[in-house]
């Protein structure tokens, strides 16, 4: 007689039990099988069928140019209606396959935690080619982190979809200490290797699946619109319905691993195309130079900095003010990197606002910090008076009294031997000198 | 896109593709120079004046008059980047350094030269319509005696 696990395999289920790791290699291997499956569960022709009847069910029609939103939202609607959330069972990290999930197989168990409902409903999400990605959030030390999904739209904005809960799609994760977003097409896919992969419904499968099994894994890279390949030895470049040999930079460790600048383009080496170029285990830069904590508020052009900063102001700030006016008040003087709110503005017993900020950003001058009283445009056209406090300033330095004397060039040298033209400038300029000479040439040979 | 005897002809486009490829070359260059913990200040500080400006102006919007200039903007930065890439890779830091002249795809420009004739042409052509309408409008306006 078998229980548990083994019952379920003699059952007909696909079951894997494996050691788990707690901490953080725990979590790190929860969220490599929950990419892993998401991957897989993306070519899976019953996750997109019930992907496409669900948009088609709410009148989204890809014709009519749903939004990435619009389609998240309808593919969420069902989702929840359809499932539930139930924390894993006693000593054990649970993750199921999308199918299970959303009962499209024989077997049915529609109701898990975060993982496996993010898995099933990403995997639906990216069979439809919407860009699903799994993040890890991180809320600090003492509290249990959580798995929602991020997509960008189409204007590069991102947004955060929580099938685990009844929130509404958000556009951040309110109290998050730090936002981890995997790409689920970074882990091995069906081939066995990462990046695109072609998938074939029909009579045509058997013939691919013999030809991909004879040859090694292509390995493409698209970027900014143009394939990359590195094969035969050389990096190849597709461009104008061709395959051309392009020039690859010197290899160069990131991460962990090795890559290659391409015509402008970054690709990553594997293990076997870095071995064939000479190149052993790509060193690991996993660390960064440490912001150093400045006592005196002095600020020196040209190195980074982080600011926590405590703004006060004389009204609600997510009503009267719109983000761009606050990040006016620090242009001037920063490229700004990010500028964060941590928590929502609170009141205080004198009826003002205060809300804690923090801004990263190079400093464009020298400069003292120090507390300020300004005032900023609001959206009904008045002011409202913005209190300025530096509660922290810390310098990515090796030191925490940095002492530099960057000189301040930068317009930068143009090319002596330049014979650029504009495009409309060109046209303008033929345009002008061949008319008034067809005039000319009419007058004189007609009179 | 220099470096040819027929001048380059740039669209907006094009502009907007430098940035983008200058705009990853940079991200790129930065993470290598936030690990390099060994790299002194003062170069820090120069690396990040320069990487502030080239990714405020990746940042700007693109006209489509000044599209020439703009690329001359764009090669330049591109140029002072691959000599930050090499400097910064001799100080230690592990970065990518990349050819500052990606080579543009065969017969593209000639295509290019190929549309600006035809719009000189049609352009031409409206000009020197509008001329004639205009001489004869001059002919026959009344004159003062």
């Amino acid at each position: 007689m078998t229980f548990g696990a083994q019952s379920a395999s003699a059952s007909g289920w696909t079951v894997s039990v494996k050691p788990y790791s707690g901490g953080e290699a725990g979590i790190r291997q929860s969220l490599q099988e929950v990419t892993r499956l998401m991957r897989l569960a993306k070519d899976d022709p019953r996750i997109k069928r019930w992907a496409v009847e669900t948009l088609a069910a709410r009148g989204i029609d890809g014709r009519n140019r749903p939004s990435i939103r619009q389609q998240a939202q309808a593919l969420l609607d069902a989702f929840r209606a359809q499932t539930i959330y139930v924390p894993d069972s006693a000593g054990a990290e649970h993750v199921q396959a999308a199918h299970i999930t959303l009962c499209l197989g024989d077997q049915c168990i529609p109701g898990e935690d975060c993982e496996s409902l993010c898995l099933a409903l990403g995997g639906a999400m990216l069979s439809i080619g919407l860009p699903a990605y799994a993040v890890r959030v991180d809320y600090g030390s003492d509290y249990q982190q959580h798995l929602v999904l991020g997509l960008t739209d189409e204007t590069g904005n991102k947004f955060y979809v929580d099938p685990s809960t009844n929130k509404p799609i958000l556009d951040s994760i309110p109290g998050a200490v730090d936002l981890d977003w995997v790409d689920p097409l970074d882990q091995a896919g069906t081939l066995g290797a990462v990046g695109a992969e072609i998938v074939t419904l029909g009579a045509v499968a058997s013939m691919l699946t013999r030809r991909v099994s004879r040859e090694t894994p292509r390995k493409l890279f698209l970027s900014v619109g143009v394939w990359h390949e590195y094969r035969h030895g050389k990096w190849w470049t597709h461009s104008a319905g061709r395959w051309s040999a392009g020039l690859g930079s010197q290899p160069f460790a990131r991460g962990g691993r090795w890559w290659v600048s391409v015509d402008g383009t970054e690709a990553e080496l594997t293990e076997a195309q870095a071995g064939s170029m000479g190149l052993g285990a790509a060193p690991s830069v996993t660390t960064q130079t440490p912001y150093q904590q400045v006592t005196d508020n002095q600020v020196h052009t040209g190195l980074r900095y982080r600011l926590g900063m405590q703004l006060t102001f004389n009204q609600d700030p997510s009503i009267a003010i719109d983000t761009q006016a606050l990040l006016n008040l620090f242009s001037d003087t920063w490229f700004i990197e990010s500028f964060d709110a941590q928590a929502p503005a609170t009141a205080t017993a004198s009826g003002s606002r205060e809300q804690t900020y923090v801004l990263q950003g190079i400093a464009k001058a020298d400069q003292t910090l120090a507390d300020t009283n300004t005032s900023v445009g609001a959206v009904d056209l008045t002011r409202v008076s913005v209190g300025i406090k530096y509660l922290a300033v810390g310098v990515q330095s090796a030191t925490s009294t940095p002492a530099t004397t960057a000189i301040v060039p930068i317009s930068p040298s143009t090319p002596a031997d330049s014979n650029n033209v504009s495009f409309i400038a060109a046209s303008l300029a033929a345009a002008v000198a061949g008319g008034i000479g067809y005039s000319l040439w009419k007058r004189y040979y007609r009179g | 896109m220099a470096r040819q005897v027929l001048p380059v002809v740039v669209l907006p486009s094009d502009v907007d593709a430098l940035k983008s490829h200058l705009a990853e070359k940079l991200t790129s260059t930065d993470i290598g120079v936030q690990a390099c913990s060994a790299l002194p200040d003062a170069t820090r500080a120069e690396w990040g004046i320069f990487y502030a400006t080239a990714m405020g102006w990746t940042q700007s919007s693109t006209s489509i008059l000044a599209g020439a200039s703009q690329a001359n903007l764009g090669e330049g930065y591109e140029n002072e980047l691959f000599g930050w890439q090499k400097r910064l890779q001799s100080a230690g830091c592990a970065v990518p350094v990349s050819d500052p002249q990606p080579p543009e795809a065969p017969g593209t420009s000639l295509v290019k030269w190929a549309t600006v004739a035809v719009a000189a042409v049609a352009g031409a052509y409206v000009v020197g319509r509008v001329t004639e309408v205009a001489v004869e409008a001059l002919k026959l306006a009344p004159r003062k005696s």
